[in-house]
């Protein structure tokens, strides 16, 4: 036994040298790469950077970030070059702002995410290449796509609806014997009571308040009868678009005038700065968009979180939804079918599921499969009921979003309701007279 | 099996701890050397990247200011700049004349300075603006250059540098793509690079802040001390944990820190090839650290298997052993080590198995031959000769102190390839002593036998002795029957010899007595005086006829004393009888007496003391002189006549007496025996009335007697006897015709009924027994007494439990019979006149 053992351990030893003997003086030269650098075709995309890890998983760019990879991998010829812009704060130019410039001077870039307004303006402009040949669009749903067309062209295709409304911390309103408000004055009513408590009743940024202008006054054009009738009059100057925006702004200016949210922090807070005013229950209303329900933003909340419409008198809850991250695709681009392709993977059905996966809400197709979630139960409601209005509408000649939100900043600047409507009744004209 | 647990067991878990700690000290040290690897990888990387930066920022700032002085302010300035603009790196010309408010870019476009930040640099003649968001939609800084027609300044000359210029300069990302380049503004604290990388997207650091928490760098400080660093213009490197993963941040200065160069390089990008052979290493050192314990495990495995199965084995021969009286040892037979002993060898040997072996090792250190047979057993270096042997030993046992007798047996197998020897001990010093024992007995009856034979060879010649004599003197009178003279010397020569029969048989018949210790003693006064005229009458006799002076020393005096003066006078004579016996002719014998006084009143001790110069003892004789049948074997005592009973009668009498017997004796000087007896005595006045009632005469006219006797001669003997005393006799020839005699005669028609023991029909016993059944008044208190050649005690007792009330031992001696009868006659009239 202690022979063989012997044995066996000399052979193993003899062949565990063999490698190493064979290895030894050997130093012949051995080309280990050679090859020419493949140029590859290069395809600039301009986005807006989300911010924070709160959209890392599950959110808008973890859904781009996937349709990259894959894009990729089916153009294995075509390099993707991703290049961002985020504003630090208020005073640096906004990405809007830099969209128009960047397009404007020529800067290269195939394809840029925007907003409507941006996206309304190029096209006015000629930028934009008319993405009406799209598969995707064909699974769009109505509401999506008019809001991507004018005139007929399909100026851009979005990646996601999204439904703005309040979010509610109800266990504030419970504590001081409120309920959900269904209109304008239920929500006044709500606002005195917490800020007769000494509760701010409302955490503003300063992009999103438009939404309730808009609600207040559009809500007539779109959820009543006549809405066709109504464009075409705003259109031809009939009808002067400040008889749509003052409600909204006289609303708006109550609850500045109330303090009913804090005006000098709205002037300057971008978009989820408010956010820990709200989480710490300092606050009872905050408007985001259904998103919001996702954990990395208002999901992981300790107290009792609604998700409502903006309270109208004359309709109840009425719910804004905006065509968002709008691909829209540089008219002189050299990478036209490159970035028709990449604007197709963007919008793919996996992408729309991929973002819908996590947070539900509302697709921009038709042909999503999804779960509901249940603190969205009132803005399916409102929306299937039509009690919903989009942020901005094309078949108007005056860009909406974008110019509401301009108008709100000069409200906080302190100009009245009467400058500010004056001053839309002269956009009105000047988008006609276009 | 012990060594394995005290040492293997340690060594090798010793080597599996050294062998884990120079693994783990190996990757230890392989670790320290790669993260120094890759930290310097890291510094040499961004180094590289930081002096191109540097360099192409200062090329862009001289072919700005090279393009500035090729600039001229006249004529289309506009085509003039747009034209330049084409084959620069500048994505931007722009010229203002000097003193106006706007001027013209190569765009064709108005251009204003107003989005410029206010912080500029000097370098050289130009002025170089911190990066900002210009009107391009891009990080842009702008080379302010004087233009001169002539020596007069003319205008300001702009050139835009985009920072995506550097898309195509730097690397998308370092380390196999993962580490991503940024620029940061040290200033402005503001990112004004980012990578174009789709590798992550979500790039969009705004600053550093927003950089750090958006990868969830937050340790407490961290910030402050790359700011503090940033503000010093020193580099920064940091391995920490980004997002669950050990990385590389860098912060490196760029331009003398006018711009930092930062990112995050995951640690596996740095150290991929080398992570890869440290792995390597570490898995092989794995592999044979596991295979060091599995070679362990499996060793363990089956050295308990191999030590289980070997206890069980143990165990079995443990069972075996002590079940069994073999001790069995299991030797080396190449190096003599013991490797198994049975338990029981404590229990057979007095001694363990591991001490017998230090024994046996001892024994051959010293090689002592003294030493017990075992150990030289044991120790020799017959394990390796092969033969099989059987042994015998002794050995002292340690526990008990006693030697024992062993048989040792040796035999050899093969075990694993080794030579064996098994040793087999077992203790045999039962059988040698039950061997001595029976050689013993057997010698012994041997001896007795010839004893025996002796005895009776003795016996023999001592009774033909004196019938020889009476049918000599019977044959004699016979031829002489009318000298009167001659017969009645015959007749008493017979009577002599006859009496000396009976004293032969007499002493068989005390022996016999003695030794079933049944031997008792009569009461009764004597003269002192009488008792040594006795003993003088017949041993002056002997000595005489040896022709030996025979001397009675009595300076006591005459005493009356109370003791059995026929045992006592047997006493002396048999010893005065020994020491005629054994004194040659010529020599002299001397019977000495004297009086010691006695601790109670009315007692005397007499010291009687017999001495010869005769042949003497051998002191090895006298050790034994009282045994029954013993004679000393010599000549001169097989010589002479003897039963060697009478010592061993002497001295069992002196004892009964309360005596004391000794001796003195030396070969071929003579022999004293000392016979002290304490004795009652008295006056004079009770001696008379003892001597009157000796006196008494016998005559037994008017009884009638009963004699049962089979044997004709001996019931004529008898009956002749009896009516010489006048008594009437009725005689029975067995014990049927004596019972049917008693039963038919009428009630008190016999006095007393003399009864033979052996007769036809019923004995004497069955005969008695008969009698004392009858329902007649006299038929339990006739006295009924035995007359019968069985004379031992046993036959004695026999009587008595039949009912007979005493026994008279044949042959009859006349006077004797006679008081026997009269003791019964007269007792019962006695009891009648009471």
């Amino acid at each position: 036994m202690k022979q063989k053992m012997k044995r066996g351990l000399a052979l193993l030893t003899a062949l565990c040298m063999v490698p190493g003997l064979t290895g030894c003086g050997q130093n012949d030269a051995k080309i280990v790469d050679q090859g020419k650098n493949e140029e590859k075709e290069e395809l600039i995309i301009y986005s807006p950077n989300a911010t924070g890890n709160e959209v890392r998983e599950g959110g808008v760019m973890s859904a781009m970030q996937m349709a990259i990879d894959e894009f990729e991998k089916d153009h294995p010829n075509i390099a993707v070059s991703y290049k961002s812009y985020t504003p630090q704060d208020y005073q640096e130019k906004s990405y809007d702002e830099v969209v128009l410039d960047r397009v404007r001077n020529k800067m290269g870039d195939d394809i840029s995410i925007m907003n409507p307004d941006v996206a309304y303006a190029l096209n006015q402009e000629g930028y934009l290449a008319d993405l009406s040949g799209l598969d995707t669009v064909q699974y769009l749903t109505d509401d999506a796509l008019n809001q991507c067309t004018v005139d007929g062209k399909v100026i851009s295709v979005p990646m996601t609806m999204l439904c703005y409304g309040l979010c509610v911390n109800n266990d504030l309103l419970k504590r001081y014997g409120l309920e959900l408000p269904k209109t304008k004055q239920d929500f006044l009513h709500c606002c005195e009571v917490l800020k007769a408590n000494g509760i701010t009743p409302i955490a503003a940024n300063r992009w999103w308040m438009e939404t309730f202008v808009l609600t207040q006054g559009f809500a007539k054009l779109y959820i009543e009868d006549g809405k066709e009738e109504k464009i075409a009059a705003l259109n031809s100057g009939e009808t002067p678009i400040s008889q749509y925006m003052r409600p909204g702004f006289e609303f708006l200016q109550e609850l500045m005038d109330k303090g009913y949210f804090d005006v000098d922090f709205a002037k300057t807070a971008e978009a989820g700065d408010e956010k820990d005013q709200f989480m710490n229950q300092e606050v009872a209303f905050v408007v985001h968009y259904d998103t919001a329900i996702q954990d990395e933003v208002y999901g992981d909340h300790d107290f009792d979180m609604a998700f409502i419409g903006f309270p109208t008198d004359e309709y109840g809850q009425v719910n804004l939804m905006n065509a968002a991250q709008r691909i829209g695709i540089n008219n002189e681009t050299k990478h036209y079918d490159e970035a028709v392709a990449f604007a197709e993977q963007m919008t793919s059905k996996e992408v729309v599921t991929e973002l819908l996966k996590n947070s539900g809400g509302f697709p921009p197709r038709t042909d999503i499969t999804f779960e509901r979630p249940e603190i969205l139960a009132t803005a399916y409601e409102n929306v299937e009921a039509g009690r919903s209005i989009p942020g901005s509408n094309p078949e108007i000649k005056l860009e909406q979003w974008g110019s509401t939100c301009d108008m709100v900043q000069e409200l906080y600047k302190g100009k009245s309701v009467d400058e500010v409507m004056a001053a839309f009744d002269a956009l009105q004209k000047e988008a006609i007279a276009k | 099996m012990k060594w394995y647990k005290t040492r293997a067991i340690p060594i090798m878990i010793a080597g599996i701890v050294l062998i884990g700690c120079v693994i783990y000290g190996l990757s230890s040290r392989i670790q320290n050397q790669m993260e120094k690897a890759a930290t310097e990888n890291v510094r040499e990387i961004v180094q590289i990247i930081e002096s191109g930066i540097t360099e192409i920022r200062s090329n862009d700032v001289s072919m700005a200011v090279q393009l500035a002085g090729l600039f001229t302010p006249e004529g289309d300035t506009g085509a003039l700049l747009s034209q330049m603009q084409k084959n620069s790196v500048f994505a931007r010309l722009s010229y203002i004349p000097e003193g106006a408010a706007s001027g013209i870019s190569s765009n064709g476009n108005a251009f204003t300075p107003a989005g410029f930040p206010d912080q500029r640099d000097q370098v050289g003649e130009a002025l170089v603006t911190n990066v900002y968001m210009s009107d391009l939609g891009a990080w842009t800084y702008t080379v302010e250059c004087p233009v001169y027609a002539g020596d007069q300044r003319a205008g300001t000359f702009y050139a835009d540098v985009l920072m995506e210029r550097y898309d195509n300069i730097l690397p998308d990302a370092v380390f196999q793509g993962e580490g991503l380049v940024y620029i940061l503004d040290a200033k402005t604290l503001r990112f004004v690079y980012e990578p174009t990388s789709t590798r992550v997207i979500i790039s969009g650091k705004y600053d550093l802040h927003g950089f750090l928490d958006d990868f969830g760098i937050m340790e407490e400080g961290l910030e402050e001390n790359i700011s503090g660093a940033i503000d010093d213009a020193q580099s920064t490197i940091v391995r920490m944990s980004v997002n669950g993963e050990t990385s590389y941040v860098y912060f490196w200065p760029i331009d003398k820190g006018a711009w930092y160069l930062c990112g995050i390089i995951p640690e596996r990008s740095i150290q991929g090839e080398s992570k890869a052979v440290t792995q390597t290493i570490v898995v092989t050192s794995m592999i044979i650290f596991l295979g060091a314990v599995m070679f362990f495990l499996m060793f363990h495995w089956y050295n308990r298997k191999s030590q289980k199965a070997r206890e069980e084995q143990i165990d079995l021969f443990n069972g075996i052993a002590r079940s069994i009286d073999d001790v069995v040892l299991l030797y080396d037979c190449d190096t003599g080590v013991q490797e198994l002993a049975f338990d029981n060898a404590k229990r057979i040997l007095g001694v363990d198995g591991k001490s017998l072996t230090a024994i046996s090792e001892c024994a051959v250190d010293n090689a002592d031959e003294g030493a017990e047979d075992l150990t030289q057993i044991l120790c020799r270096k017959n394990f390796q000769d092969g033969l099989e042997r059987t042994e015998k030993a002794v050995w002292m046992n340690p526990e008990t102190g006693l030697k024992q007798y062993l048989r040792v047996e040796t035999a050899f197998i093969a075990l694993d390839g080794a030579r064996k020897c098994i040793v087999s001990v077992v203790d045999v010093t039962k059988e040698v002593q039950m061997q001595e024992s029976l050689q013993a007995s057997v010698l012994a009856a041997q001896n007795a036998s010839q004893v025996k034979s002796n005895f009776l060879s003795q016996m023999s010649h001592e009774i033909r002795t004196p019938m020889n004599a009476v049918v000599g003197m019977v044959q004699i009178a016979e031829t002489k029957f009318d000298d009167r003279e001659r017969v009645a010397d015959c007749l008493r020569k017979i009577k002599s010899s006859s009496h000396h029969l009976l004293s032969l048989i007499n002493e068989i018949l005390d022996i016999s007595k003695i030794e079933s210790q049944k031997m008792s003693l009569s009461e009764a006064w004597f003269s002192l005086d009488a008792l040594l005229s006795d003993i003088d009458n017949i041993i002056s006799v002997q000595a005489g006829m040896r022709r030996q002076r025979f001397m009675i020393c009595n300076p006591v005096g005459n005493m009356d004393l109370l003791a059995d003066p026929i045992r006592l006078k047997q006493v002396l004579m048999n010893l005065l009888n020994n020491s005629v016996k054994y004194t040659p002719e010529g020599g002299s014998v001397t019977l000495t007496i004297e009086r010691k006084a006695a601790k109670m009143k009315d007692y005397c001790v007499l010291c009687f003391r017999i001495e010869d110069d005769g042949i003497g003892m051998s002191a090895e004789f006298q050790k034994k002189l009282f045994t029954p049948f013993e004679r000393e074997d010599r000549d001169e005592v097989s010589a002479q006549t003897g039963t060697g009973l009478g010592l061993a009668i002497v001295q069992s009498m002196v004892s009964l007496m309360g005596g004391v017997l000794r001796v003195e004796s030396e070969m071929g000087v003579g022999t004293t025996f000392y016979v002290d007896v304490n004795f009652k005595y008295k006056s004079g006045e009770t001696r008379e009335s003892v001597e009157e009632e000796t006196q008494e005469v016998c005559d037994l006219t008017g009884v009638v007697i009963l004699l049962a006797e089979d044997n004709e001669l001996n019931r004529e003997i008898a009956a002749e006897f009896l009516k010489m005393a006048n008594a009437q006799v009725e005689c029975a020839a067995d014990g049927v015709d004596a019972f049917e005699k008693f039963r038919d005669s009428e009630a008190g028609r016999y006095d007393i009924i003399l009864m033979d023991m052996q007769m036809p029909r019923w004995d004497g016993l069955e005969a008695t027994r008969q009698i004392r059944k009858l329902d007649r008044p006299d038929a339990a208190a006739v006295p009924i007494i035995a007359v019968t050649a069985n004379a031992y005690f046993e036959d004695e007792q026999k009587c008595l439990e039949a009912g007979m009330n005493d026994h008279v031992a044949k042959p009859l001696e006349m006077q004797d019979f006679y008081q026997k009868v009269k003791k019964y006659l007269w007792h019962e009239n006695k009891e009648e006149k009471k």
